[in-house]
């Protein structure tokens, strides 16, 4: 049952409920209302408090940061923890990065996917579904097993980096954006997604169009892609998340500032004999607001995409 | 189901077997070069003595038969973090299963205001990453100038070490895995309860079934198959485990935390054994795949999956 | 033989270039070892040439790439807008890339990278982890033909202290690293605290009964609660540093001379490990878990702990938050059968490769350049391993000299043994102390259990 249905389910009873509801149980149901809002609203707090004290640390000089009892809010509003973290640790370098890894290797999962989900969903061809179902095993395939063979091979991409043809005489794609953006972009859960999607297209708009004389990358441009926003869309942002959270991929492939990415920014102020918590704090927010941002503005498309799918986060 | 098959019938121009090839070769040449490969280099590795620095050499299956019984500390410490990787997966699956549920009957709530400012709450830690929010737990785990030991000293209640104490540091860590995952559990629960009809509850209340005996007979049940759903991806990502160990403890102490992906990455990048590490991935993986199997065949019906 | 050989390599990359189970033959191919052997000749000729013709600027373009672990903010702005500038002007032509890691990460660093094939022509990295590994696998330079041939280099090698350079940066005989920081390790004690409970601040604990005595005395304690402890060492996974002080001391060993079996499961070793968890578990001198830092300032500082195994971390500390605190630090060499501490080098490698020989005038520039090296350590705070720097850098205080000399003085203090298997077999020694001093066995049973695990350790080393 499609999330949509259910809730004109829910809807329509809930009318004929109020409707039958006399004016005295309307006046324990707005006390009732006002204590499961308030509970809510605790548990609301509780589940954001770490932010909102991550920012709050981040916001404190040296000293206060260190007070005890702690203080809720910052008595002293210091902003240069973000100074350092944004110039002295590179933040501002590491951030540039992150943006363009995410918002490249985002598109160009889109394309990749799209034009997979497109024939695996509209297109027939020889044992369909037997690649299907290999493409989409292979996500329980935990990431630490392909860890180290993935990196020989973007080691040994052929004619990048100083290799020959054979993949030889340099170093590939470490070291690089192609290196970070590249292997993450065929995406077996985008296909997936997409292609539950594109069953909901009726197959008649596309045999109609076809008797037109459309060719099918007509069709998939200019009638699959337009129809198919909303799971382009959760799609986009997912694959953002997987490749702004990323950790281990760019510290394992990753070994000059100039592609480094912002969460490999973070550990660097965890040091030898200390950690300098409060540009940690700026940094840890830093790396977190674009994700909680993009959140906010869209998360109709996570709830959407999650109810689709069931991913977990 | 069954309009999932007619419609699949129906699907397919004929003769399109040369456009599906063009379609499919970006995907199929990323999807065979950066995971189909990998993983079966990996295999192979598997079979090997290999330290990165010098070429594999071919050690058939002994890499398995020391991971599993062999007389080295690598070896107690793996069946120690496969005990970890349980606890932590127990742990973490039930309680996240417990709060996603607690959770998403409280968004559901039709006397609750302002729902969807509450769900966002919840679900916010869910798209931050676990290496940045275990840095901030980092923080409000500091012994001494930490948020929740603050808390307990105004409460005039004793201190905790919680992440350098053997028997505290996994629960606080599971804390922190459950704080960030209940807000997907949540979600996936809410819409399994908006499928519930509400002529269920109606029939349920005639018969004099009280509010906690609606929930146990009618709204559990109901919600089987989505709890199954939400125990097995749950348990696919928790038995992964690693940055908030990477991040938060290192393994220790006393052990207390290593677990399964961990000691792989030990083996694997600080002692140079990566066809040892190789096959204990192998050994996850088939857990994992084991687990999955498990996961079409109970829900290939019922879940769009 | 050759040409068999790069028709094979060939024809495993073609495979590799295919993707899929080709993956494995890219393995074998990216290997430094396939590829040293073509190397070695290479290098003996460049080797000879630098140590026969003069080493003048090569004309074409040379890029070098350094990696650093032991920096902070200060010495990373000295090397990216002074020093390593200025040896660019020097060597037209030559560009420097400098990476900057943490220690946490530079394992995955180094090993990926020399997997890689984009190892760092210059890095830093520790010897007894890295060191002995990388010159089994040949892939770390030799620096005796550099430094016989250079004059100057020579003069600047009799500068080292000998034990930090033929016994910290040698194997088998050969000078496979310069060390650039001293990270020594003694016994830290407030002398306020030693007149503040009646004990003399000038007349430090020389015995383990002294030791006792005092951190029985020093600690401050109701039931559970710590106000200060009198000794304490964290139980991380580098907690075997505290141990090998205490089996030094006793006269104990970690190996055998022969280096192929664990020799710290002896009666010495034992003892060693029971003072300790007599300390913590009887005498209730410190908490059992790790002391927490106190904000920025580390237990020691705050004053929460009166005696620890430290290093110059702890001065870094104190002198930057606290630095009362540095005037009442006293360091010393604890003893029972003879004073020991432990001593460490942490050097920079050169890796094997086409440009070694400008990687050596790198090296060269960075450790054997008196003012490079002297501003370095100014920035950094360290202990420098050379005589002339411990001499003319102005942070060395008397407490820095003691850490160097009285350090590396004393008749039982040793480096951790530069074998290929020690990070793994001094985890497992930690891991016998954590058992012990929690109390979850014996420390004769951990220390059992950890030798016999450490020689099964060593026996797969040496099989291999």
């Amino acid at each position: 049952m499609s999330i949509s249905k259910a809730k004109a389910h829910g809807a329509r009873y809930s009318t004929i409920r109020q409707l039958s509801a006399s004016s005295c149980a309307r006046l324990s149901r707005a006390v009732e209302s006002g204590l499961v809002t308030l509970g809510a609203a605790l548990i609301g707090v509780l589940m954001v408090f770490p932010f909102f004290w991550m920012v709050s640390s981040s916001l404190k000089s040296q000293q206060e940061l260190f007070r005890l009892p702690p203080t809720l809010l910052p008595t002293e509003w210091i902003f240069s923890n973000y100074v350092r973290a944004w110039q002295a640790a590179r933040f501002s370098r590491y951030f540039a990065n992150s943006v363009f890894v995410a918002v490249t290797g985002t598109l160009l999962t889109l394309v990749v996917c799209s034009m997979a989900a497109y024939a695996f969903a509209k297109l027939r061809f020889k044992s369909r579904e037997v690649l299907f179902w290999l493409v989409v095993s292979s996500q329980m395939i935990p990431g630490i097993v392909t860890l180290v063979p993935s990196f020989l091979i973007v080691k040994s991409m052929p004619l990048a980096g100083g290799n020959n043809l054979l993949g030889s005489g340099g170093h590939g794609w470490l070291n690089s954006f192609e290196g970070l953006i590249v292997p993450g972009a065929g995406s077996a859960f985008g296909v997936f997604l997409l292609r539950q999607f594109f069953f909901s297209i009726p197959d008649e708009l596309l045999h109609a169009a076809r008797v037109d004389g459309c060719g099918e990358f007509r069709i998939f441009y200019n009638i699959m892609l337009p129809l198919s926003k909303p799971a382009l869309a959760t799609l986009s942002i997912f694959t953002f998340q997987g490749y702004w959270n990323d950790f281990i991929w760019p510290l394992v492939i990753t070994t000059e500032d100039k592609v480094r990415t912002v969460q490999l920014g973070l550990t660097v102020f965890r040091q030898r004999f200390s950690t300098d918590w409060g540009p940690m704090m700026a940094g840890v927010t830093i790396a977190t607001a674009p994700m909680i941002l993009i959140f906010f503005s869209a998360q109709r498309y996570f709830v959407g995409g999650i109810a689709l799918t069931g991913l977990k986060g | 189901m069954i309009t999932t098959l007619q419609r699949r019938k129906r699907t397919g121009s004929r003769g399109s077997g040369t456009a599906a090839f063009f379609f499919l070769l970006p995907f199929m040449l990323l999807f065979i070069v950066f995971k189909a490969g990998p993983v079966i280099a990996s295999l192979v590795l598997s079979f090997t003595s290999y330290d990165a620095l010098s070429p594999p050499v071919w050690v058939g299956l002994a890499n398995y038969r020391d991971i599993l019984l062999g007389t080295e500390a690598a070896t107690r410490l793996f069946w120690r973090a496969v005990a970890n990787t349980l606890y932590f997966t127990v742990g973490q699956v039930s309680l996240e299963a417990l709060t996603g549920l607690g959770l998403a009957i409280l968004v559901n709530s039709r006397a609750l205001r302002g729902r969807t400012i509450w769900r966002t709450a919840y679900y916010l830690p869910v798209v931050t990453s676990t290496v940045a929010v275990s840095m901030v737990w980092l923080w409000i785990y500091n012994p001494q100038v930490g948020l929740l030991n603050s808390m307990l000293r105004s409460l005039g209640l004793p201190t905790l070490t919680w992440l350098s104490d053997p028997k505290l540091a996994m629960p606080s860590i599971i804390a922190v895995a459950v704080w960030q995952g209940a807000g997907w559990s949540m979600l996936i629960y809410l819409a399994g309860l908006q499928s519930i009809p509400e002529s269920f509850y109606e029939s349920a209340r005639i018969d004099g079934a009280s509010g906690w005996q609606q929930f146990r007979h009618v709204t559990v049940p109901l919600l089987m198959p989505v709890t199954l759903f939400i125990v097995i991806m749950s348990c696919i990502s928790a038995l992964q485990v690693f940055a908030q160990v990477y991040v938060m403890t290192q393994g220790g102490p006393l052990n207390a935390t290593i677990t399964v992906t961990y000691h792989i990455w030990n083996n694997a990048f600080r002692f140079y054994r990566l066809g040892y590490a190789s096959a204990m991935a192998f050994l996850l993986g088939i857990v994992i795949v084991a687990i999955s199997v498990v996961n079409a065949k109970v829900f290939g019906g019922r879940v769009e999956y | 033989m050759a040409k068999r050989f790069l028709s094979r390599r060939g024809f495993l990359q073609g495979m590799g270039a295919l993707a899929g189970t080709a993956a494995l033959s890219a393995c074998a191919a990216a290997t430094p070892q396939v590829v040293e052997k073509e190397v070695t000749v290479e290098v003996e000729k460049v080797v000879k040439e630098t140590v026969e013709a003069s080493p003048t600027p090569v004309a074409e373009p040379v890029n070098l790439t350094l990696l650093m672990v032991d920096w902070n903010e200060d010495c990373r702005t000295l090397y990216e807008q002074e020093i390593l500038p200025k040896f660019q002007e020097q060597h037209p032509g030559w560009t420097v890339t400098a990476d900057w890691t943490s220690w946490a990460d530079l394992d995955v660093k180094v090993m990926t990278a020399f997997a890689g094939g984009l190892q760092p022509d210059v890095f830093q990295a520790d010897n007894v982890e890295f060191g002995p590994k990388y010159n089994q696998k040949g892939i770390i330079a030799e620096l005796n033909p550099f430094i016989e041939g250079d004059p100057d280099a020579r003069a600047k090698i009799d500068d080292y202290y000998p034990k930090a350079l033929y016994e910290g940066a040698t194997i088998a005989g050969k000078i496979v690293a310069l060390p650039y920081v001293l990270d020594n390790r003694a016994l830290f004690y407030r002398k306020d605290f030693f007149t503040e409970v009646g004990l003399s601040p000038d007349v430090p604990p020389a015995t383990w009964d002294d030791f006792r005595a005092a951190a029985i005395k020093l600690t401050k304690r109701t039931d559970d609660t710590f106000e200060r402890a009198g000794w304490h060492s964290d139980l991380g996974w580098t907690c075997f540093q505290t141990y090998v002080q205490l089996l030094w001391q006793n006269g104990g060993e970690l190996l055998d001379e022969a280096h192929e079996r664990c020799a710290f499961n002896s009666p010495e070793g034992v003892e060693a490990l029971e003072l300790w968890v007599r300390l913590i578990r009887e005498d209730r001198v410190g908490p059992v878990e790790d002391m927490p830092s106190i904000g920025d300032l580390s237990p020691f500082t705050a004053g929460s702990l009166a005696m620890v195994f430290a290093g110059y971390g702890q001065l870094l500390n104190a002198q930057k938050y606290k630095p009362e605190v540095v005037d009442s630090t006293g360091i010393t060499v604890l003893g029972e059968k003879q004073p020991a501490a432990l001593w460490y080098a942490n050097t920079f490698f050169l890796s094997k490769g086409k440009r070694l020989s400008q990687a050596w005038e790198l090296l060269k520039w960075l450790v054997l350049d008196d003012g490079n090296f002297r501003r370095y350590h100014e920035a950094t705070g360290g202990l420098p391993p050379r005589k002339s720097i411990t001499a003319s850098a102005n942070h060395i205080t008397s407490l820095h000299r003691i850490l160097i000399e009285d350090v590396m003085n004393a008749p039982g203090s040793h480096t951790t043994p530069a074998e290929p298997f020690s990070l793994e077999v001094l985890e497992r020694v930690s891991e016998a102390c954590q058992k012990a001093v929690y109390g979850t066995t014996t420390a004769k049973e951990a220390l059992e259990t950890a030798a016999q695990e450490g020689n099964q350790i060593i026996a797969r080393y040496l099989g291999s």
